[in-house]
Parts: C-alpha cells; sequence; structure tokens
C-alpha cells in the first residue's frame, strides 16, 4: 500500500474512533440539565464593592496574583513595571521596574519570598523579593525560554518549580534553581494561553486552555495528554479548577463560561446569555465552588451560580477591560485588574 | 457538538465574539423587528435615518431581558463604543437615555469586518472635513492637532493626500443630499472610533497576546483534540488513534452523578464560604480589622470553624498546622507516625530542585522501605516491587508514587476516621470550645512539618 492508502486508512480509523468517543460521552446524559438542577435552590443575590482601589500601574494591568498569606499580591503591567502590594493596607511594597513594554504574566511563589515574571521575551524570570530594592536585578533569575511569548507562569506546588504556558502551543514544567527543562507539553494545536495546577493532593496534574479552543489536562509526570476537551467556538483565555479537582472552568472569546468535568470526560455546562457579547478574560471559584466570577472585555464581571447555570448579578467593575481577576487564597474577597491600569479588592 | 463552528481569529482581535455582535446588531437594524427608524423633521431641518438613545435603551432591555435599566444603558453604550451605533452630533460614543438621535454605521464599518484605519486615510478625510469649510463640518482642536502632525508625518506625499480630498468631494458633491449627510456621518463615526477624541477609551486597542497569536490551524474535528501533531502525519496519526483509544476505555461518570458530587460539595464548604457565609469576624476586607485571619492563623486557639473543617476530610486537617500536629501526636501514640511522616517526605520530594531529588530519593527509601528500614512502612510486596524498580531506575521526585498513595489511603480510611472519632480528638476540641484564652500547654512551640512549609524549605538562592 502507498503512503497516500495509509494515510487514509489511518485518518478513517480515527474519525471512527472520535464518532464513537462522541458516543460514549453523550452516553452519560442521563438527565437534562434543569432535571439534574430542579432540587437545588439558586443563590438569590450576592454583592460585593470594591473595598480597595489599587492605583499605581500607569498602563494596562495585565496579570495578576495572591500571595498564600492572603493580604498580599502581585500585579504586572504593560507600563513595564511589576508591583507587589498589602492589598489589605493599601501599599505598594515592591516596585520592579523592567522597563519594558513585553511583560505580560506574574506568580506568587507559594512561600511569597519571590515572584516570576514573563511575556513577549518569551523568557520566565524569577525575582526574590525579600531584599532591598538595588539586588532585584543582581539576583534575578531566568528560569526558561520559550519560542513565543509566554502567557502565563504558575510555580507548581513549590517555590522550585514553574510551569509556563506559551504561544508557541506547549507548556512546560522547569527546575528554577537549574532553569531545567524538566517536562514538555506538546498538544494544542494554537497557542497556549493559560493553566492552571490541580488543587487535588495528588498534585500531579494541570489543565491548560489555548487558541485551538481545547482545554488538556495533562500529568506532569510523563507530559502526557490524560484528558481533552472541547466545546468553545473560540479561542480559551482562562482555565481554572473547581475547589474539588474534579471539574474546572473556561472562559473563551466566544463570550461564554464553561464546565467541563473529568469525570464525565465532557462540557457539564456552558454559563451564557444573550446580553453577553464580549469575550471572558479571567474565571475563578468562590471556596465552596458555587460562585464562579468572570471578568470580561466589556469591563463586567459577571457572577455565576454554578449549580443552577444561571447568573446572580453583573459588576461595573471597571472603565476598560477586566483583564484578570482571582479569589483570594482564603475566599474572602477576589480581585480584579483591568486595562483602566487600576486593581479592585471586591469583597 | 458545536465545535464545527470554531471561529477564525477575528473574534480575537476585537475583544467580543463577532457572530454574537453583527446579528444582535442585524436584528436592532431589521425593518420588521428593530429599532424603529424616523426621518426627524423640524423647522428648516430634516435629519433622516435616526432613532433616539431612549429607544435604543429599551428595545435592548425588551429583546434580550430580562435586565434592569443600568444593564440595558451599558450594553447599549458597549454597542456604541463598538462603532455599531453612533449620535449624530457627538464624537463620544456612547448611548444617552434620552431623545438623543442615533444612527446605524454601514456594514462595511463594522469591526468585524474591517480593522483596517490607516493614517493617509484619516489625513484624506480630514483633509476633505477642513475643505468644506462649513460650520457642519468643522473639525474639532484635536481633529486640527491630528490634521497638523499628520501634514508633518505624511510631508512627502501631501500633495497626494489633497488631491484624493478633492477627487472624493468632487465624488460627495454628486450624491443626493440625504445619502450625503448620512455617509458623512457614517464616516465621521468610523474615524471616531479608530481614532477616538481625547479621553474616550479606544476600543480597538488589541491584546497583545493576540497580536502576537499564530493563526489557528482549522484542522478536521476529529484531529482536534487529539495530542501531538508533531511528526509526519502518518505518525501523528497513529499517536491521535492511539489517544482516543485510550479515551474510549475510560470509564465516565453520569452527569447526574457530577451534579450531586459537586452539589454536595458546595454544600459542605458553604459554611466556610465567606461570600456566602460571612463569618462571626467578618472578611478583614469588609470589618477593616484583621481577627479573621488572626483568628486563623493562631497556633494557640483553634476556632470552631476551623476544626470543622478538619472533619471534613484528611486533606483540611493536614493543611493546617494545628491540626497536622494533632494528627501527628495521634498517630505516635499509635505507633504509626512513620506513615504521616513518609507521607510528608513523599511531598517533600516533589517539591524539592532537581540537584537534591537523588539524595532525598534515596534517603527516603533508606528510611522506609528497605528491608532494616528504621520507620519500615507497611506496603504490600507489589507496590514495594514497584517503587523498589523506579527508585533503581532513577525514577526521581515521582519514585514513591504508588507507596505513597497506598499510605495516604490508609491514613483516610482508617488512623484519620479514628482520629476523629478519638477521645483524644474529642477532649482537644472541648477544650477549645470551652477555653478562649490558650493555656499554656496549647502555647507550648511543637515541632511538626507542617505541609505549608515545604514550600519554604528550599528557595534558591
Amino acid at each position: 500500500m502507498d503512503d497516500g492508502g495509509v494515510l487514509d486508512k489511518l485518518q478513517k480509523e480515527a474519525e471512527l474512533l472520535k464518532t464513537k468517543l462522541l458516543a460514549e460521552r453523550s452516553k452519560v446524559l442521563d438527565k437534562s440539565l434543569s432535571e439534574v438542577t430542579a432540587a437545588v435552590d439558586g443563590i438569590q443575590s450576592y454583592s460585593a464593592k470594591a473595598r480597595r482601589v489599587l492605583k499605581g500601574h500607569t498602563s494596562k494591568v495585565l496579570c495578576m496574583d495572591w500571595c498564600s498569606d492572603k493580604r498580599h499580591l502581585v500585579s504586572s503591567s504593560q507600563d513595564g513595571t511589576v508591583i507587589v502590594w498589602d492589598a489589605y493596607t493599601n501599599t505598594k511594597e515592591h516596585v520592579i521596574s523592567i522597563r519594558t513594554i513585553w511583560l505580560m504574566a506574574c506568580a506568587f511563589a507559594p512561600s511569597g519570598a519571590a515572584i516570576a515574571t514573563g511575556g513577549l521575551d518569551n523568557k520566565c524570570t524569577l525575582y526574590p523579593i525579600n531584599s532591598s530594592e538595588h539586588s532585584y536585578f543582581t539576583k534575578k533569575k531566568l528560569v526558561g525560554t520559550h519560542t513565543s511569548y509566554l502567557s502565563c507562569c504558575k510555580f507548581f506546588n513549590s517555590d522550585n518549580l514553574i510551569l509556563t504556558a506559551s504561544g508557541d502551543s506547549t507548556c512546560a514544567l522547569w527546575d528554577v534553581e537549574s532553569g531545567t527543562l524538566l517536562q514538555s507539553f506538546r498538544g494544542h494545536l494554537g497557542d497556549v494561553m493559560s493553566l492552571d495546577v490541580s488543587p487535588t493532593e495528588c498534585y500531579n496534574t494541570f489543565v491548560s486552555g489555548g487558541c485551538d479552543g481545547m482545554a488538556m489536562v495533562w500529568d506532569v509526570r510523563n507530559g502526557q495528554c490524560v484528558q481533552a476537551f472541547d466545546g468553545h467556538e473560540s479561542d480559551i483565555n482562562t482555565v481554572r479548577f473547581h475547589p474539588c479537582g474534579e471539574a474546572f472552568a473556561s472562559g473563551s472569546d466566544d463570550a461564554t463560561l464553561r464546565m467541563f468535568d473529568l469525570r464525565a470526560d465532557r462540557e457539564i455546562s456552558c454559563f451564557k446569555r444573550q446580553s453577553i457579547l464580549f469575550g471572558c478574560n479571567a474565571v475563578d471559584f468562590s471556596l465552596s465552588g458555587r460562585l464562579l466570577f468572570g471578568g470580561y472585555n466589556d469591563y463586567t464581571v459577571n457572577v455565576w451560580d454554578v449549580l443552577k447555570v444561571q447568573r446572580v448579578t453583573i459588576m461595573y467593575a471597571h472603565e476598560n477591560r477586566v483583564s484578570c481577576l482571582k479569589v483570594s487564597p482564603d475566599g474572602t474577597g477576589f480581585c480584579t485588574g483591568s486595562w483602566d491600569s487600576m486593581l479592585k479588592v471586591w469583597a | 457538538m458545536s465545535a464545527h463552528k470554531f471561529t477564525d481569529n477575528m473574534s480575537s482581535a476585537v475583544g467580543y465574539n463577532p457572530n454574537l455582535m453583527d446579528e444582535l446588531v442585524e436584528r436592532m437594524c431589521s425593518a420588521d423587528v428593530g429599532i424603529p427608524i424616523k426621518t426627524e423633521k423640524s423647522f428648516r431641518t430634516r435629519t433622516p435615518s435616526v432613532f433616539t438613545g431612549a429607544a435604543v435603551i429599551n428595545w435592548i432591555q425588551t429583546n434580550l431581558g430580562p435586565m434592569d435599566l443600568a444593564e440595558s444603558m451599558h450594553l447599549s453604550h458597549m454597542i456604541a463604543a463598538h462603532g455599531y451605533i453612533f449620535p449624530i452630533d457627538d464624537h463620544i460614543l456612547t448611548v444617552k437615555n434620552d431623545a438623543s438621535f442615533y444612527r446605524f454605521q454601514t456594514k462595511f464599518f463594522w469591526l468585524s469586518r474591517c480593522t483596517k484605519a490607516e493614517n493617509s486615510d484619516y489625513a484624506v478625510y480630514l483633509c476633505k472635513r477642513a475643505m468644506y469649510n462649513k460650520s457642519r463640518t468643522t473639525l474639532a482642536d484635536y481633529e486640527m492637532d491630528s490634521l497638523s502632525k499628520l501634514q508633518h508625518t505624511l510631508q512627502s506625499s501631501w500633495q497626494y493626500v489633497v488631491w484624493q480630498a478633492e477627487e472624493q468631494i468632487k465624488v460627495d458633491k454628486k450624491r443626493d443630499k440625504t445619502e450625503r449627510k448620512i455617509l458623512d456621518s457614517q464616516e465621521r463615526a468610523f474615524w471616531d472610533l479608530h481614532r477616538p477624541a481625547p479621553g474616550c477609551i479606544s476600543t480597538t486597542e488589541v491584546d497583545r497576546r493576540k497580536l502576537n497569536r499564530m493563526k489557528p490551524k482549522i484542522l478536521p474535528y476529529f484531529i482536534r483534540g487529539c495530542p501531538d501533531p508533531k511528526g509526519s502525519p502518518t505518525e501523528s496519526l497513529k499517536g491521535q488513534i492511539e489517544f482516543l483509544k485510550r479515551q474510549l476505555d475510560r470509564r465516565r461518570q453520569k452527569l447526574s452523578k457530577v451534579y450531586e458530587s459537586l452539589k454536595n460539595y458546595s454544600n459542605l464548604y458553604n459554611e466556610f464560604d465567606e461570600m456566602l457565609t460571612p463569618s462571626d469576624q467578618g472578611s478583614p476586607w469588609i470589618v477593616e480589622n484583621t481577627d479573621f485571619w488572626d483568628s486563623e492563623a493562631s497556633n494557640a486557639v483553634v476556632s470552631q470553624r476551623r476544626y470543622k473543617r478538619w472533619e471534613i476530610s484528611i486533606t483540611e486537617l493536614l493543611k493546617d498546622p494545628v491540626g497536622y500536629h494533632q494528627f501527628a501526636k495521634f498517630l505516635q501514640k499509635e505507633f504509626s507516625a512513620e506513615n504521616l511522616d513518609f507521607y510528608a517526605d513523599c511531598r517533600q520530594v516533589k517539591a524539592l530542585p532537581m540537584s537534591q531529588v537523588p539524595q532525598k530519593v534515596a534517603e527516603i527509601y533508606q528510611l522506609y522501605l528497605v528491608e532494616d528500614a528504621k520507620y519500615l512502612i507497611n506496603v504490600d510486596a507489589q507496590v514495594a516491587e514497584q517503587v523498589r524498580k523506579s527508585t533503581c531506575e532513577g525514577g526521581g521526585r515521582y519514585s514513591f508514587d504508588p507507596a505513597e498513595e497506598h499510605i495516604f489511603n490508609l491514613m483516610k480510611n482508617d488512623s484519620y476516621t479514628r482520629f476523629i472519632r478519638s477521645d483524644d480528638y474529642k477532649d482537644y476540641v472541648n477544650n477549645m470550645s470551652r477555653s478562649k484564652t490558650p493555656t499554656l500547654s496549647k502555647l507550648s512551640i511543637f515541632v511538626s512539618k507542617p505541609m505549608l512549609s515545604l514550600s519554604n524549605s528550599n528557595l534558591p538562592s
């Protein structure tokens, strides 16, 4: 058989398997969503006010991350600065100006002693912050380099390991100390925009979402894609695990949020409304996993009831796109960052 | 499955879903179900093809509801800010809830179809308006500034710009007066969108990640979702087939089960979710004191809220340093403290820098797994063999995974359940709930390995 014949045969086999898989996945739909959620009382109201307005950046805020101490946070901006805030007292504790416009992602180390940043320079750089300002640059450390921009970085359960997502369509796990690539994760067919580490005790998986509209769950030990989920009709900008670790939410340019469940191996709910037209950049859950927050390009935050798949409220949070949103580690509030150059803590 | 409808990269350039937006505005424009368009006549002047701001807001509220006035005003504003509708006599693209007049942008200028707005075209447009020299086309101050700046930058081709402007005026003059009025306003709105007036937010700015974004490869649906597209087509197809086969073998839970479990989780944690069930101390962000954080972090006094969480699961118990310590004490009494130590060591080795992993792996193996180990842990022969093999083969930080899982389950199903039911624990809880003030024994500093400290221990210098 010639090459074309083999390819044809394989293609047909793959197609057949995919059809089978779709059939298998639809078998889990034993009840409609409304039947399943009928017994649950909806959340009637939720309201939050901006308790802190953090002003200091002079351009778009692109990313933020909470410190495990529940009150500090780090933010990165297009103005080329990374600011470490004590959000509670509304003070800037460290201002690291990198003075380039390539900055995008930032992350707080679990110990609170360092931050990681990255962006259009394709690099992930670590800055220890327990020292004086002069030493930011002498002590900075190059952790890893991709072949395209760095869209997201997260410490992997330790100060010593960092997971990165990149426009080169891969994710990577790096050893901070040596700057060695420990594992590379290939499978996305477009830029990877976001990743999130599983909160479960096994500590070995993470999820990524990308411009191919796919969300993929990976095993860090062998670099294998364990599960792949589709459903979004455009770029996935953000992924975030449900606190139970068995499901995750994603936000997309198609103006929907979706939830996928690892046990059901499929999309389980889609959060959309006729009146929501703009893409979603950031999602996060409340501590109990009941509320789902989405930060959108139309300057708003929509709060959803996860179990009823209904919107609880809309918040006119900023004066430009909401670029990032994270619930604080103890669930007492959440922080939003925006292209209007401000960060706000809501409770 | 909707995957077939995957949109191209337009949506990432504009920030909204172009399908949804275009569909909505087309509905707004439609003659039968849309916003009624009229020609407003007043003394001497006719204003063709307009509608009021109030009409827009009302239409949105009745057609996209249920929603309150604030939301329909916000959405109207967003639609205007992205250039789909515009006020006929203002540079600021928004919608006011009053009788001021608005017009639809022509489809040709919709952001979803046309994102190009070159400086040279802007120059021609400004030049043209300056040439009209009528009061209704007088340039605003910022436009005058732009014009002179453009004249400077386009110096070499300025003659051409002027000539183009003159030609366009000639064409315009041949047009019907009403048509010209509408076209003029639509052209102005186009530039108000792409060269916004000072103080207006530029809505055409593109996310820089999306600017650098690769063109997505739109592949057949059965290939999307299969990892590793690298290598030859045959190889990658083979990989995909393997992946699909693995997926087919997967056991799946029914949706009703999944929902039940999500519901149970949320109910279980509802009382700890500060956003849904405010605590006595109150969120520090609201009450402006840190009592909540202090009580959560206190080693001396453990609030009811905290030990109630210990009772949810072993994971919750081990997350709290005090809970961890109490559990360790209990295990010591039961002569099975090595289980918890082994578990902590396994977690620690996963968090270490690469350089320290081999030594730690050897240490753990010697300490817990060799035949005459000091703290021999109780795993079955199969698991022990698995671990021995992967340790010998340099399995690295994940060498102990099978044993760790075994021990964790043992603690979870056996020790933890007994701990929560034990008199020790009950006494501890009673003691805590009775005395809010710390007793001396509770203040004593304990030496343990709380999970939280793992991350601190090995920060690179």
